[in-house]
């Protein structure tokens, strides 16, 4: 892999690494801003400012950030349409960022994702 | 030239050989560089970046050369081996021989969808994934999708896609619903009341790894995807007179230029083109 490809991910994990340990540390909200202002373009757009719920005993968290499941990244990818596909389900979209979390915890079952999961090139 | 056969025909002898190719790769580590590749040319359709695998044309070629990739891998280790393939239409049971100890094994248990048989289960010490998003290091598999049930594409279904004259339409991406064989059989493109076909629907059909980016971590995607290059097949007999869209590079001003892959365009990351890999006669046949 190039460097300048390699470059984006190990800046994503380090994002990652730090709101990981700003959720532990509840001071998620103090970093907030800084995850919104150099979050690439792929996450979210409009959708609901913040939304959270526990769905089948998991925790989904949709905010400027991201999708989480128990404080857990998901990757989410857009299709043309508008619609949302994750890492979990990369063959069927949905119409909202809930949805998608929803379906990954129902293909998850008991599995946690992983902090850090690899991406497209 | 070798005969990719179904892989209902294959001897025990045969599934032996197969699937002792496939541990031997996984241990060499190349397949596990083989995930990544598929992980890494998944780009979905809002990006403005070059789509080669997946919601563009080259779905069939892309994958052609990603199978024969695959094959010569396993050709290193067996001269023997050559990749088989599932016809889902017809072999549906989650019961199936395809499915059996001595083959891919079973579906996963329920609570982490974890794969207990065959030889690609975790327990049996040969198959770690490593190129995953979970924290789980074990396959993961759901065949059916009891808890909202799936069914296995139809012959009928199959058909409506290979029955299409016209290979891809624009705007070429997964929204491409006004017609072609390639969104059709690819999936993204179906009645209202289903959303998703053919070559989707088994990826969700069988569940775990096989509905992420990942896919390629469980060997079915290898029997799965040499059925999807059957049918292109199927479609080019069917329709001697129709081939690849688009034929040439997009125009100035199309949304899709540079995104899709024209007829004489290079597919990364092999450098090889759709026309050099339309017919495949002098590589491998179908039984």
């Amino acid at each position: 892999m190039s460097a300048a490809a390699a470059a984006p991910l190990t800046r994503r994990a380090l994002l990652r690494a730090a709101f990981t340990a700003a959720v532990l540390a509840g001071t998620g909200a103090a970093l907030a801003p800084v995850l919104r202002a150099r979050r690439p373009r792929q996450t979210l757009t409009p959708a609901p400012l913040a939304e959270e719920e526990t769905y089948r005993g998991r925790h989904i968290a949709v905010d400027a950030a991201g999708v989480r499941i128990d404080g857990r990244p998901l990757h989410v990818m857009r299709r043309a349409d508008g619609s949302y596909l994750s890492g979990i389900n990369h063959f069927q979209s949905y119409p909202t960022p809930l949805e998608l979390a929803r379906a990954a915890v129902d293909e998850l079952g008991t599995t946690q994702l992983a902090f850090a999961a690899p991406h497209h090139g | 030239m070798h005969v990719r056969q179904n892989q209902k025909n294959l001897t025990s002898a045969q599934k032996k050989r197969f699937t002792a190719a496939v541990l031997e790769l996984k241990r060499s580590g190349a397949y596990d560089a083989l995930v990544r590749t598929h992980d890494k040319y998944f780009v979905p359709d809002r990006d403005r970046k070059l789509r080669v695998g997946h919601m563009s044309p080259s779905f069939f070629p892309w994958h052609r050369l990603y199978l024969l990739e695959f094959e010569k891998q396993l050709q290193q280790i067996d001269a023997g081996v050559s990749v088989p393939y599932w016809d889902w239409t017809t072999d549906t049971s989650p019961v199936s021989s395809l499915w059996a100890d001595d083959f891919l094994g079973g579906t996963g248990r329920s609570t982490d969808r974890k794969v207990m048989t065959g030889p690609f289960a975790y327990d049996k010490g040969n198959w770690t994934v490593t190129v995953g998003i979970t924290e789980s290091a074990f396959l993961t598999r759901n065949l059916g999708r009891p808890q909202n049930p799936i069914a296995l594409p139809t012959p009928a279904e199959l058909q409506w896609a290979i029955d299409d004259p016209v290979y891809d339409v624009s705007p070429w991406d997964s929204t491409a619903t006004a017609g072609g064989f390639r969104n059709k059989l690819e999936g993204w493109a179906a009645p209202r009341s289903e959303r998703w076909r053919n070559h989707n629907k088994v990826h969700q059909w069988i569940g775990g790894h096989m509905t992420g980016g990942t896919a390629p971590n469980d060997p079915a995607f290898w029997l799965h995807h040499a059925f999807v290059d059957l049918i292109w097949d199927r479609w080019q007999h069917r329709h001697p007179r129709s081939g690849y869209l688009p034929a040439a590079p997009l125009a100035l001003g199309d949304a899709q230029r540079g995104r899709v892959i024209a007829l004489d365009e290079p597919m990364p990351p092999w450098d090889v083109t759709p026309r050099e890999v339309l017919d495949h006669r002098g590589l491998y046949r179908y039984e």
